[in-house]
């Protein structure tokens, strides 16, 4: 009988993330539930982290903000201590250590990561869970949007693809959640990572 | 050496008290130590049947986390639960209101609780969940707040005490803390809510109701709030939806509290009895339809 440790299941949390040519682009909702309700509906769950990795989180509020203040923190540290940023690959392998540490410790944190980036060997994306796993993939979905939409991904997704069809894709995953997921969700917030930084994609 | 002494006399009622508290009753017999360390009270398994009497107490759980704190269907513990508060933030001001009752399973313990906690002057915090949990760490973060202000010649905001609070609670993770807090206040950002839990959780939004009659409240909230409402529209709505609240929730009742915390200051600006507004209310609605019919 595992110990509930919050109201807020982990699954339904809804992130996309897709590679493309020179970028990669997440989508996540924005949605806070507490047991049936909706406590709040414009939470962003994509973090930028060091100005260009985007750190997309799913789990229970309290982990997930914890979790990312402390990763965002402790990239700064490094930044400033060796005057340079860590890669993308360097710094998805610096959290998988994190929460594959905090794993066996009093308190895991209950977080299930999504993480991209670009540098200069191009755009990378991470799919992390919460036990400390870790893949690097060209299309990540996080929670119960992982049965409904993988297939759609792996139909639709190529290499090389232009920012308008990694659009179209993440829209295509999301059209496909509002009609066969139970729990309804209203916003999407679509941020995007690419040789000049992050930036928000206001009406995509 | 003295607190040995006191808990020498009162060994035998302690010992009750343990049993009763923790569900540790009878099956095993044991001696009662104070561990100097922390200061808490064990229990010492008779040397006889250590092992199974050590497993025994560890399945039993002389330990807080939630899981092995009691029985969540029998709980021998039982905290104060039912409440309805919110809170919203309109332009230049913000409103918390809250019902008064608290109840202990099927028994009314008290219809007159105060459950609006004010931190300072500009910040107001409300209590949900657990009443003594709520007091306690309400009171914690008092004291924090003031010591922001002294170190740091600075009135203290709202999202930097709630944030105090947040993590206070997230340290005390699987101690069995119950805690559903709204904080209110006016600072230099204006003004603003949040919403901190005893999981640690932490969220800023224009509105927030907890409690067990919050959904009935999330009704009348969500059907009416608007971010330009004049004061006492404002204070109407966050009256009304608490009074509908207590209405269908029997957890929550007695006498409605609401407060307005502008750049001025919290006061407190309603105060009353919700079968008083029931009866306001219902002779509303009656004349309401009567004029409807005549006309």
């Amino acid at each position: 009988n595992e110990p509930e440790r919050s109201n807020v299941p982990n699954m339904t949390d809804i992130t996309f993330g897709v590679v493309g040519k020179d970028y990669v682009l997440m989508a996540s909702d924005t949605t806070i539930a507490r047991s049936i309700f909706k406590m709040k509906n414009n939470q962003n769950k994509i973090r930028t982290l060091d100005n260009h990795i985007l750190m997309a989180w799913n789990g229970p509020v309290a982990d997930s903000i914890n979790f990312s203040d402390y990763i965002e923190r402790n990239l700064e540290l490094y930044r400033f201590r060796n005057h340079s940023s860590l890669s993308v690959h360097a710094g998805a392998y610096y959290i998988r250590n994190e929460l594959a540490t905090a794993i066996r410790s009093r308190s895991p944190y209950q977080v299930n990561i999504l993480l991209g980036g670009v540098d200069k060997n191009g755009p990378a994306l991470y799919f992390m869970d919460y036990l400390g796993s870790i893949m690097k993939v060209n299309t990540g979905i996080q929670g119960y949007a992982q049965h409904m939409t993988y297939s759609l991904m792996d139909k639709q997704w190529h290499e090389d693809m232009s920012l308008e069809e990694g659009i179209a894709l993440i829209k295509d995953c999301i059209a496909e959640m509002k009609k066969r997921f139970l729990i309804s969700f209203d916003d999407t917030t679509f941020q995007i990572v690419d040789k000049d930084g992050v930036r928000v994609l206001d009406n995509p | 050496g003295c607190f040995k002494a006191v808990l020498n006399m009162v060994s035998i009622d302690t010992k009750f008290l343990f049993q009763d508290s923790c569900g540790l009753e009878g099956s095993i017999d044991h001696e009662l130590r104070l561990d100097e360390f922390t200061g808490v009270i064990v229990p010492i398994p008779s040397s006889a049947n250590r092992q199974k009497k050590t497993k025994d107490l560890l399945n039993q759980g002389v330990s807080f986390a939630p899981e092995t704190f009691q029985d969540p269907r029998e709980p021998k513990i039982k905290f104060a639960h039912g409440t309805t508060t919110l809170g919203f933030t309109l332009d230049k001001y913000v409103v918390v209101a809250c019902d008064s009752r608290a109840s202990m399973g099927s028994v009314i313990a008290s219809n007159t609780v105060k459950k609006i906690v004010h931190i300072n002057d500009f910040i107001v915090g409300t209590i949900a969940g657990g009443a003594a949990d709520c007091q306690y760490w309400e009171r914690v973060l008092t004291t924090e707040c003031r010591l922001h202000e002294l170190r740091n010649d600075e009135k203290i905001t709202v999202a930097a005490a709630s944030k105090l609070l947040a993590n206070i609670m997230y340290s005390y993770r699987g101690y069995g803390l119950s805690l559903g807090v709204i904080m209110a206040g006016y600072d230099i950002t204006g003004p603003s809510i949040f919403y901190v839990d005893s999981d640690g959780t932490r969220l800023k939004h224009h509105l927030f109701s907890v409690g067990s009659g919050s959904p009935h409240a999330y009704g009348i909230l969500d059907s009416e709030y608007r971010s330009d409402l004049k004061e006492e529209d404002a204070v109407e709505l966050a009256r009304k939806a608490i009074y509908h609240a207590t209405h269908r929730d029997a957890a929550s009742g007695g006498t409605i509290r609401v407060v307005v915390i502008d750049e001025h200051g919290a006061r407190s600006v309603w105060e009353g009895d919700m079968n008083e507004l029931h009866e306001k209310y219902q002779k509303a609605k009656a004349k309401y339809r009567s004029d409807q019919m005549s006309t």
